[in-house]
């Protein structure tokens, strides 16, 4: 994933409220298909990966994205906006470039659906795809039950059904036009 | 009966119990562990530091010792049946944390395709293997619980033992960060690792798993920590004729590699012929490679009638090393010119006579790497795995270090991925140039 992937997530999100969200969608994204080359694990919250991570502080630290913290009773929380000089970077962008990126940006309805979610849905149903992708013979039930015995959550919960309904949505999604 | 005593240099004497713990003596006695003492702990590093010579054997009694005073300490603090139920698995995945790795430890992982934790776990679960006939002597399902502990993405056991072997803050890196300091003669490694252990606490999240955290007392025992795993990774880990000699071993296996995809006789010895003929190789076959395995072939590449194979096995054999370009500073934007520039230096090789697929090989320090403690700085994605968290007074959760002590901010806080080009040096002079001349493009 390099910095053209992430500054169009945060201009298709507007504004991208909170790094886990960023991870789980990407994580979403890459299990829809979409050419981002990086590697997750299994964390606490589900996949997560130190590359998006890294990705997100370099690009502040280079006038990129603009961040916003955010105090909360769990602690502390980040927000991300593109910088007006990713912006006119994005804009002046040339055709071949724009042409190598061209399948990451038809990713763009997905990404800006996913992008919507509430945040624990999104945790859950990255998990489910996860757990899904992980080795073979797994079922989405198997994967589903996986996840809910890793979260702690009940395996047949209205929660747990509709994170993997939206698991599966994201694998059945085709690319428009 | 008496105790094990193992002489050792970090710890003066490393004791097992043999009246309790006879059966973990049986599990170091084993063939699968016992070859870790042919195993090099930091593959070619010896090629910098020529003390550098130990081994992932004694690194594994080290990280057995300290399992055994973390465990004693979570014993105290933390009264409960399941804890003294978890002893041998804990001591166990201590023993067999590393009982995969192949050659050189992790050098020769992207060589022969191997993950060295997926083959750990194979091991032990083969019921052919000696330590899988060890583990089931204590309890047939010790072999599970054990595997489950070391699979890198697997959390059916309690995450608090999983973060104890392997998290920011683990038994694994607290080890080979002192042993490495003494035997590269470096000595960066130092830390108050007595004050680490007897201060850790168990923590319950919100979602009821407990979790491994630090009271504000033991704030500067983990900065001193902390900055030793910086300077050993800018000094020893990453240091330049290392991974210079690391990526001529790559560059080498590539070729071969190559060159038997396209039916060339690239002269394997018997033991990777075998493992390389078989699509899903036995854990037979996998053993069977060792450091001499590997010496061996590339002994004999040496006489290759490739150019490119036999004289990067000439090269590395004879630690004659190859030159470390820097790169130029690039941009910082969204497009960063990096494929025009390695265009130019590649081009740059080429003229001076060497393919640049075999001769011109970059070095990406990935930012995680360079900045080896990079915390996950928003407190809903943190746990150990990510970030090492102080328990303050009078606050619910647990607050990640950083945030305590700015002074960590110069090595936490600005990850980059760095690149770092090696050439021979017949090019030298001209990628040097050509470094200067971009940076003023």
């Amino acid at each position: 994933m390099n910095a053209y992937h992430l500054a169009k997530l945060v201009e298709w999100a507007g504004t991208l409220k909170t790094r886990k969200r960023l991870q789980k969608v990407v994580y979403l994204l890459r299990h829809a298909g979409c050419p981002l080359n990086v590697d997750f694990t299994l964390h606490h919250y589900g996949p997560y990966s130190h590359d998006v991570a890294q990705r997100a502080d370099a690009m502040v630290q280079a006038g990129l994205l603009e961040e916003e913290e955010t105090s909360n009773t769990i602690g502390r929380s980040f927000s991300y906006k593109l910088s007006q000089t990713a912006r006119q970077q994005l804009n002046n962008m040339d055709n071949a470039i724009r042409q190598k990126y061209e399948e990451f940006d038809r990713f763009k309805p997905l990404a800006q659906q996913l992008l919507q979610h509430d945040l624990q849905k999104l945790e859950f149903s990255a998990t489910i795809a996860y757990f899904r992708n992980q080795g073979q013979g797994r079922t989405w039930l198997t994967a589903r039950e996986a996840a809910s015995k890793f979260k702690n959550q009940e395996p047949n919960g209205q929660d747990m059904r509709d994170a993997e309904g939206l698991a599966k949505q994201v694998l059945e999604w085709e690319i428009p036009g | 009966m008496p105790s094990k005593v193992i002489r050792d240099p970090l710890y003066n004497y490393i004791s097992i119990d043999q009246e309790r713990d006879r059966w973990l003596v049986e599990l170091l006695d084993c063939p699968e562990v016992q070859r870790l003492r042919r195993i090099h702990q930091l593959g070619v590093s010896d090629v910098t530091y020529p003390g550098a010579s130990h081994t992932r054997f004694a690194h594994t009694l080290g990280v057995l010792h300290l399992m055994q005073q973390m465990y004693q300490r979570v014993e105290q603090i933390w009264k409960d049946a399941s804890v003294s139920m978890c002893r041998p698995r804990l001591m166990a995945a201590a023993v067999l944390h590393d009982v995969g790795h192949g050659p050189f430890s992790h050098l020769f992982e992207p060589c022969l395709d191997i993950d060295h934790e997926e083959w750990s776990v194979k091991i032990i679960l083969d019921p052919t293997s000696e330590v899988n006939k060890v583990l089931r002597t204590v309890d047939p399902q010790l072999s599970d619980g054990v595997a489950k502990l070391i699979e890198k993405d697997n959390y059916e056991m309690p995450q608090w033992q999983k973060f104890l072997l392997s998290s920011q803050l683990d038994v694994d890196r607290m080890d080979y960060l002192r042993r490495d300091s003494l035997f590269t003669g470096s000595g960066y490694g130092h830390f108050d690792w007595h004050r680490l252990i007897n201060t850790l606490e168990l923590h319950k999240g919100q979602d009821g798993n407990l979790d491994i955290v630090w009271p504000e007392k033991a704030k500067f025992a983990i900065e001193e920590y902390i900055f030793a795993r910086f300077y050993m990774y800018q000094n020893v880990y990453l240091h330049k004729t290392t991974r210079g000699f690391e990526k001529m071993v790559e560059a080498m296996w590539n070729r071969a590699k190559q060159l038997r995809k396209d039916d060339t006789d690239v002269l394997l010895v018997p033991t990777i012929s075998a493992y390389w003929d078989e699509e899903k190789p036995t854990v037979k076959q996998y053993l069977a490679i060792e450091e001499f395995t590997v010496l061996q072939q590339i002994q004999q590449w040496q006489e290759h009638d490739d150019r490119p194979l036999s004289e990067l096995a000439r090269r590395f054999l004879h630690r004659d090393r190859f030159a470390m370009i820097e790169a130029p500073p690039l941009s910082d934007g969204l497009a960063d010119g990096r494929e025009e520039w390695e265009d130019a230096l590649k081009e740059k090789v080429n003229k001076a006579g060497y393919p640049p697929e075999s001769f011109c090989l970059r070095d990406q320090l990935k930012g995680k790497y360079n900045q080896p403690y990079f915390p996950e700085k928003e407190s809903d994605e943190q746990s150990a795995k990510n970030a090492i968290r102080i328990r303050e007074s009078g606050r619910e959760q647990p607050v990640e270090i950083s945030q305590l002590l700015p002074r960590l901010d110069p090595i936490t806080a600005k990850p980059r991925d760095r690149y770092r080009y090696y050439v021979p040096d017949e090019a030298r002079a001209a990628a040097e140039k050509l470094s200067r001349e971009w940076k003023t493009k």
